[in-house]
């Protein structure tokens, strides 16, 4: 939102600037005597605020919010290789529940292309509690569980 | 007449003020300012470590590593993080603060996959030989642009 306020300086009368009632050029110059750029005064209140684009709607934040907790299971074949207690893990077939949506962070919309932070427990030979794993998803990668 | 004379004068004074014109000019349209040697050694070594823990490798063509190098150093310098060089942010101290795309981003920590063509698996077609790159060949491969 941007308002102006232009506050014309007095000068005196340029008579180079003076043009006849009767001159066909009085439509397209102004009556007054312009002062030169440099010379106008400005005053330009503008709102200084992040950019509208990456503002996101208070829908928008509801909706992640509906989704966190639910449950899901994983669709497609997919290795991820950040756990290290499972090198090469394929989360196909396996269950867990979204942790996070991380593509509204603190209001903003972030481009982020796999905005579901998901978590499973695993289990894993030779320890009693589950392995935690958080991995990122896409909304086509898995599907809800009731 | 007068428009005449005017457009002789111009010509006659032109040679040294359109050079110092130019000059100014040039300095004028650089729209990025390189980033500091520092920094692009920061990320070479950064490159050399990580390839090296993912099991990853550049590409066969050094340039594209160049160029990826290059710009996570001006991330580095003008947001502070090594921001994903070849995405458009709408807000990009937004997209530092929450991470997603720090190098390495999420899509490369998790399944190993680097659009920018910086970190190869092995298996890929473009995938080079090597884990190294001196920073001569970062400063070769990018002063020609």
């Amino acid at each position: 939102m941007t308002s102006c306020a232009t506050t014309p300086s007095t000068l005196p009368f340029s008579p180079l600037r003076c043009v006849s009632p009767f001159h066909p050029t009085r439509f397209l110059n102004s009556p007054f005597p312009r002062p030169s750029i440099s010379q106008r005064g400005f005053s330009c209140h503008v709102a200084v605020s992040s950019d509208i684009s990456s503002s996101v709607t208070s829908e928008e934040e509801a909706e992640a919010a509906a989704k966190i907790g639910k449950k899901v299971r994983v669709t497609v074949p997919l290795k991820v290789y950040h756990v290290m207690k499972i090198p090469d893990l394929d989360l196909c077939g396996l269950e867990g529940a979204i942790k996070q949506y991380v593509a509204i962070w603190k209001g903003k919309r972030i481009t982020a292309n796999l905005p579901f932070k998901v978590e499973f427990l695993i289990p894993v030979e030779g320890q009693d509690k589950p392995v935690k794993v958080l991995a990122h998803l896409r909304e086509d990668e898995f599907e809800y569980v009731d | 007449m007068a428009t005449q004379a005017a457009f002789l004068g111009s010509t006659l004074l032109s040679p040294k003020l359109d050079s110092s014109l130019r000059r100014s000019n040039r300095l004028k349209t650089r729209a990025q300012v390189d980033p500091s040697d520092k920094s692009v050694e920061i990320m070479r070594k950064f490159s050399e470590q990580y390839a090296r823990k993912s099991g990853t490798y550049f590409c066969v063509d050094k340039g594209v590593t160049s160029v990826v190098i290059k710009g996570l150093a001006d991330h580095k310098d003008s947001l502070g993080a090594p921001l994903c060089p070849c995405r458009h942010y709408d807000d990009k101290a937004a997209e530092v603060g929450q991470g997603f795309w720090n190098c390495p981003c999420v899509p490369m920590r998790e399944r190993k996959e680097c659009h920018c063509m910086l970190f190869l698996t092995p298996d890929n077609d473009f995938a080079g030989q090597e884990q190294t790159i001196t920073l001569d060949e970062i400063k070769e491969a990018t002063s020609k642009l």
